[in-house]
């Protein structure tokens, strides 16, 4: 399932919105390197069933992908629509597999405690991918 | 021309009626602070989900087990028992240091937890 990564990665990098408001292609998949700055966009796979209902092979993935942002809960708001606004109801290009259906399925909302006073904003969502045998 | 003869049996139907319950929900959860950080992760540390796979895993059957079931007063029963396999699955999933987030993963009506 690499290349849902892939294709998430490339389809965050294409919004020019997003890529400004983070100052480059700050985003990672699964955990963002020691030191990175902030904000960044970090995504991991939250699950994976196979619907095993017919022979083509059809996957369902669960994908959280959100905004972190320091001490900024109005930016990490702000990077959170446009993750939104390129993934929801939106169509992946996932190599080797047809996508037929992508969507927002629940919001992610927390605040991390760190060292020395700071907070860490994470705000994102769930997003259901759905893949089908190409 | 042809008739047909409905006569309602309201005391049976009120009967049925009662055993319906207004709503069946259960909630699964953990019973710690840090159960977050774990499911969705943090600055410092990956995400190892364990409450998205579970929903996940007993999304169909659910819903392939409405479709089968008979009797609507068996709703609560249904609905608490999926809850349950959820349960499973998240406690089987879930990272274990000490234990504590694991034995702390249940199944709650909502007014036991004040909702």
């Amino acid at each position: 399932m690499n290349a849902v990564g892939s294709a998430l990665f490339s389809t965050l990098c294409a919004g020019t919105a997003l890529i400004a408001k983070l100052g480059g292609t700050a985003i990672y998949n699964t955990v963002a390197y020691q030191g990175a700055a902030f904000p960044y966009v970090l995504f991991f796979k939250a699950a994976g069933v196979e619907a095993n209902t017919s022979p083509r092979r059809v996957r369902k993935l669960v994908y959280a992908v959100k905004a972190v942002a320091q001490d900024d809960l109005q930016e990490a708001g702000e990077i959170d629509d446009l993750i939104d606004s390129l993934l929801h109801e939106q169509t992946l290009t996932v190599a080797s597999w047809g996508t037929y259906w992508s969507a927002r399925d629940g919001d992610i909302s927390y605040a991390e405690p760190g060292e020395g006073g700071v907070t860490y904003f994470h705000r994102g969502g769930m997003y259901r991918v759905w893949l089908a045998g190409a | 021309m042809s008739e047909v003869s409905v006569t309602i049996n309201m005391a049976r139907l009120e009967q049925l009626m009662r055993k319906i319950p207004d709503k069946a929900v259960r909630i699964l959860h953990d019973g710690t602070d840090y159960g977050k950080y774990q499911e969705l992760g943090t600055t410092k540390m990956a995400a190892h989900p364990f409450m998205t796979p579970a929903a996940e895993a007993v999304r169909q059957p659910f819903l392939d087990g409405l479709k089968v079931l008979h009797n609507i007063e068996d709703i609560d029963t249904f609905v608490d028992k999926v809850a349950h396999d959820a349960e499973a699955i998240a406690k089987s999933t879930v990272r274990v240091d000490t234990g504590r987030l694991k034995n702390s993963i249940t199944v709650s009506k909502p007014e036991a937890l004040g909702l």
